[in-house]
């Protein structure tokens, strides 16, 4: 099949619409979670998100919803385990990765899922349903709320948290729901690039826009540009060579991470030369 | 008015008395230097008036009013001590970090303002860095970025302006060259301002009183009429940590 026939698909038209949504909600939120140094966040909540998935293919019923929950309650106590001073906050991260992987597999296993099991690791691109996508898009459409209507707390926030609090920012309020919406970014995300794979889309191209953003805002829209990008890509690469789509999207974020990095030594070469 | 006032505060923290009997006012329009060691307790004092941290005992006032029912947060600038380790490799802009000051005064869920813009513009210039006002934050110098952070808090047109040992880490003529900035601030603007630093030098020549702690309240006093050697000593330790320090 050519690349024309295939995207005239509908199946591969649906499945590039849904990366679209996935794309946008991980890299708005990779950018607030790379620089806050939280990146091991959105990978335990993707893990702690499969044991939702897990319940929900266990009770044969759309597993987002579920997916949804127990990632926004895992966020949950995780801010608790560490604003209570009961772990540290990689502690807290680290049993919530191990404790949804685990109890997720449990789950799947006992009930004979073993190759829902794999899509829910590595990720599907087959009959994303307008069902999906329209709870992507309410996802989707969450998230730009919040982040828009407070960007300028979040990059506060962001760049220095002791001052902001001082300044007098709800710093907790806003915590608990930055924890809240990286649930949402990340589950939206696991629908195409699977548990295990999350960080491609959440890590690698916010840190590539760093590279090469010369402000906050820049390294947003480009973040978004570059998750984006890898996702259509790595969709098209997945249907073209029946590649897990998890592992094409991971790819091409990687091949966008190089790029920025070696554009960016190119450039500043070019200047210390010039 | 006291833009801060300390009524005997004891601060304890994991066991250890870090703070003892500090009873302490800072006047509107005053320029005071917060001297002391390294710990010495003048990071937990400024804690403990900008109510990040409770005191076991006592109570803190910023502007008649005790820190715990304090509202007007935009009255008060406030540069923390690890400002010099910024991340350089967090892509904000100089004029992204400055209009950070306004995000209070604006309030939740709302968009900078023209008003704003000004207010950045204005404090942008101040520190004479309009100029730079699209350069990475990473690529300024130790002093350039001290200059941004006094920026922002400036954005926020506070009545009050507290700097946790600001020089740290900076050379000595960018020392000086700050601390003339800060008494210009104070002088032409009538800026309160509450500055914390382990090293005598320089401030003394620039700030109007000056408070020396250690753990206790050494001394409390006009700075032009200095320090003896006994509140020296008893600031830092030791004799020969009062000499360093004095240079």
């Amino acid at each position: 099949m050519t690349l024309i026939e295939l995207l005239g698909t509908e199946v591969v038209q649906w499945a590039l619409l849904a990366g679209v949504l996935v794309a946008v909600s991980a890299g708005l939120i990779g950018s607030f979670v790379v620089p806050r140094g939280m990146s091991l966040l959105g990978d335990s909540l993707a893990h702690a998100s499969f044991s939702g998935i897990a319940v929900g293919l266990v009770l044969g019923v759309a597993p987002l919803p579920f997916a949804l929950l127990s990632a926004v309650a895992a966020g949950l106590v995780i801010h608790l385990l560490e604003h209570r001073g009961i772990t540290r906050g990689d502690t807290a991260i680290g049993i919530i990765f191990a404790g949804g992987l685990g109890v997720g597999v449990i789950l799947a296993t006992t009930a004979g899922l073993e190759q829902e099991l794999l899509e829910a690791f590595f990720g599907s691109i087959q009959m994303v349903s307008p069902g999906d996508l329209l709870l992507l898009a309410i996802l989707l459409g969450i998230l730009l709320l919040a982040m828009v209507g407070l960007y300028k707390e979040y990059v506060y926030l962001t760049f220095d948290e002791e001052t902001a609090e001082a300044s007098g920012l709800p710093t907790h309020a806003l915590n608990v729901l930055f924890v809240v919406l990286t649930a949402v970014a990340v589950v939206a995300a696991t629908r195409i690039v699977g548990v295990l794979l999350v960080a491609s889309l959440v890590i690698l191209p916010a840190a590539a826009s760093q590279h090469v953003s010369g402000s906050f805002r820049q390294s947003v829209v480009l973040a978004v540009v570059f998750a984006v990008t890898a996702t259509l890509l790595g969709i098209v690469l997945a249907f073209l060579w029946a590649w897990p789509p998890g592992g094409a999207v991971v790819l091409m974020s990687l091949a966008l991470f190089a790029i920025a990095v070696l554009g960016r030594r190119i450039k500043e070469a070019v200047g210390a030369a010039a | 008015m006291d833009a801060i006032e300390l009524k005997d505060i004891r601060v304890r923290l994991k066991g250890t008395v870090v703070l003892e009997d500090i009873t302490l006012n800072v006047p509107e329009g005053d320029f005071t230097a917060l001297i002391g060691q390294n710990g010495a307790g003048k990071t937990t004092l400024i804690k403990v008036i900008l109510g990040l941290l409770r005191p076991q005992q006592g109570e803190a006032f910023l502007f008649g009013k005790p820190v715990a029912a304090f509202q007007a947060w935009e009255r008060v600038g406030y540069i923390p001590q690890h400002a010099i380790r910024v991340d350089s490799r967090f892509p904000a802009s100089v004029r992204e970090v400055v209009s950070l000051g306004r995000v209070v005064p604006r309030g939740l869920l709302r968009f900078l303002s023209p008003r704003d813009h000004t207010a950045i513009d204005r404090a942008l210039d101040t520190v004479d860095m309009g100029s730079k006002a699209r350069v990475r934050i990473g690529d300024l110098s130790g002093g350039e970025l001290q200059r941004v952070l006094i920026a922002r808090a400036l954005a926020t047109e506070p009545d009050l302006l507290i700097l946790d040992e600001p020089v740290a880490g900076v050379d000595p003529g960018t020392q000086e060259g700050l601390y003339g900035f800060l008494r210009g601030l104070n002088d032409e603007g009538g800026l309160t301002i509450l500055l914390s630093t382990h090293d005598l030098g320089a401030v003394m020549e620039m700030a109007r009183t000056v408070a020396c702690i250690n753990r206790r309240l050494v001394c409390h006093r006009p700075a032009a009429e200095g320090l003896t050697t006994e509140e020296l000593v008893e600031t830092y330790g030791s004799p020969l940590a009062a000499a360093t320090h004095s240079h």
